[in-house]
C-alpha cells in the first residue's frame, strides 16, 4: 500500500504554520535530546530573537516553512539546542536544591523559590520531564503534577539539575552536536520545517 | 494511510568580523520535534 499527501495539502499546512504568527529563536547550552513532549530548551541562554518567516519549496511547491534570523553570541559558549517559540520572554531558570527521589514525588525544592510565580498553575521542564506546578508552600517547596504533556516522570533527578519555566508555545525544537562560538560571533540561522 | 510528517533542518552561517560569511552547514541534529498538537488543529 502506498499513499501520499498532496502538494496542495502540504502547502496549506505550511500556510497554517505561517499564520501562527511571529516566532522567536531561543538557544540553549544544556545537555539532552529533543523530544516531542518538550516544552522548553535545555539551559536556555541570552534573549530570544525575532526573524523572518517565509515559505519555500523543497520537494513540492510551498511545502516548507522557513524561519531566518541572526543571533549574536555574548560569550564563549557551545550551543546544543534551539527552538522556535511564540513568546519573546525569557523563561525563569533555577536549579533543584534537593534531589527528586521517585517518579511519584509530588514536590520539588528549588534553590530560588521566590524567583517563581506565585500564581498557579504554570509548567516547568526538568531534563526530559515536563511538570505542572500547582501550588507552593510560600517559602521553599513547589507542588507539582509529574509527567505532564505526555512526558515520562523520572525516577530520580539529581540536586542542582536545571529547572526551566515554560515560556510561550514551542513550535519546534532541535538538539545537535555542539556549535562552539566566541564572544561577538554572529550566526545566521535558517530553520526549515518541511511537510511531507 | 500515509501520515503527514514534518522534517526539520537547521543550517547556520557565521558572519566573520571582516564581513565575510562562513557556511557552517546543516547542524547535525540528533532529534527533531514537530508540534504535533498544532498539526492536529490544521
Amino acid at each position: 500500500m502506498s499513499g501520499t499527501v498532496s502538494s496542495n495539502t502540504r502547502s496549506s499546512i505550511v500556510n497554517a504554520l505561517v499564520n501562527f504568527g511571529p516566532q522567536y529563536l531561543a538557544v540553549g547550552t544544556g545537555t539532552g535530546t529533543a523530544s516531542a513532549t518538550d516544552l522548553a530548551l535545555f539551559s536556555e541562554v541570552q534573549t530570544r530573537v525575532s526573524g523572518t518567516i517565509g515559505v519555500v519549496s523543497t520537494t513540492t511547491s510551498g511545502d516548507t516553512y522557513q524561519w531566518s534570523g541572526t543571533w549574536s553570541s555574548t560569550g564563549i559558549q557551545t550551543l546544543t539546542n534551539l527552538g522556535l517559540f511564540s513568546s519573546k520572554g525569557s523563561p525563569i531558570q533555577d536549579t533543584l536544591s534537593q534531589q527528586v527521589n521517585s517518579n511519584t514525588q509530588t514536590f520539588i525544592i528549588p534553590n530560588s523559590y521566590y524567583s517563581w510565580p506565585s500564581s498557579y498553575p504554570f509548567s516547568i521542564q526538568v531534563l526530559s520531564e515536563v511538570m505542572q506546578v500547582v501550588s507552593g508552600n510560600g517559602s521553599t517547596t513547589l507542588y507539582v503534577n509529574r509527567g505532564s504533556n505526555g512526558s515520562t516522570a523520572l525516577s530520580t533527578i539529581a540536586a542542582q539539575t536545571p529547572i526551566t519555566q515554560v515560556s510561550g508555545q514551542i513550535l519546534a525544537k532541535t538538539s545537535f552536536t555542539g556549535l562552539s562560538l566566541n564572544t561577538g560571533d554572529q550566526i545566521v540561522f535558517n530553520v526549515n520545517i518541511q511537510i511531507q | 494511510m500515509e501520515s503527514i510528517s514534518a522534517k526539520i533542518t537547521v543550517s547556520a552561517k557565521k558572519i566573520k568580523e571582516d564581513g565575510t560569511i562562513e557556511d557552517l552547514g546543516e547542524l547535525l541534529s540528533s532529534h527533531f520535534l514537530s508540534k504535533e498538537e498544532k498539526c492536529q488543529e490544521l
